[in-house]
């Protein structure tokens, strides 16, 4: 498997797994702050369900298919799930570590795909979560 | 699981959420495998699809916090209470079978959600009932509109 398929394919499940969490965390924040947490994070699930469509439009785009069962999302994704029923601090803490979890094991990649358009796709994504991870540190 | 076994209007709309979900993957698997001469309209059709039924997973998760319960959280979760299964087949599939496939999805919603109203009409809790009902129609209106694909013969 090429090494642009691997980050394209990881990155797809962990998206979806960072973006079912943060849906989860939209539901079920309880808080003094809650509607700001709830508008927070939904801010945060609407910009991964774009992201989610887009990674996988690219990986159509080099003639593969997203891995779009839940299956194969858990199995891809480097990030884990876990209990939604927690504090909004520690909310926000799970997600910081995540966005940083993305950001860092994309920086390691991007520097060996070669291809112009997906290197590019991929700094993007590196960008996002780098700036999710801000508003999120900035939060605590 | 079946929807035989749901015993409860908590439980209905926690199996609607989860087949929901399901049902809004698939929908987008679709969308991105398509291969056929009527690619864009599909795209289009698939990806209206999506978007209708992103919205309805988090109504439906957030009429499960209104009545005070907590929706299931996580994909596997989410995977373990739903009637329709994922689709992990990586082969070309033609346009007629999935079509077909999201029938199927949508019917199994609705049979969901009259078993419920048939069963769970009495409970007291009116808001649910009306939203379950809320949620048929649009489940009906879609179904009409993916066979009228295969009815007419387009694929």
């Amino acid at each position: 498997m090429k090494k642009e398929s691997i980050v394209l394919r990881d990155l797809f499940s962990s998206t979806y797994v960072l973006y079912i969490k943060v849906y989860a965390y939209h539901w079920n924040v309880i808080s003094h702050h809650f509607f700001e947490m709830h508008a927070f994070f939904e801010k945060q699930y609407r910009e991964l369900f774009d992201a989610v469509d887009k990674i996988a439009e690219q990986i159509r785009s080099i003639g593969e298919f997203p891995p779009a069962s839940v299956r194969e999302i858990l199995e891809f994704s480097f990030i884990k799930e876990g209990n939604a029923q927690i504090s909004d601090e520690e909310m926000v803490k799970n997600l910081l570590s995540d966005n940083r979890a993305i950001a860092d094991h994309l920086a390691r990649g991007v520097d060996s795909i070669t291809d112009v358009a997906i290197n590019g796709f991929v700094s993007e994504r590196i960008a996002y979560h780098q700036k999710t991870a801000w508003t999120l540190q900035s939060s605590l | 699981m079946k929807h035989e076994n749901i015993t409860s209007i908590g439980g209905a709309l926690s199996s609607l959420l989860c087949s929901t979900h399901a049902l809004y993957l698939k929908t987008m698997k679709y969308k991105w495998d398509m291969e056929s001469h009527h690619f864009y309209s599909f795209y289009v059709f698939f990806d209206k699809q999506r978007h209708e039924l992103f919205e309805a997973v988090d109504e439906v998760a957030e009429r499960i916090r209104m009545t005070g319960a907590f929706p299931s959280s996580t994909l596997c979760d989410l995977s373990g209470g739903s009637l329709i299964a994922c689709d992990e087949s990586h082969d070309k599939k033609k346009p007629a079978d999935m079509l077909a496939a999201l029938h199927d999805g949508h019917q199994v919603i609705i049979g969901l959600i009259k078993y419920s109203f048939e069963n769970f009409r009495d409970c007291g809790d009116h808001g649910s009932v009306g939203f379950l009902l809320s949620r048929l129609a649009y489940h009906e209106k879609t179904d009409w509109l993916i066979r009228s694909h295969f009815e007419g013969g387009a694929c």
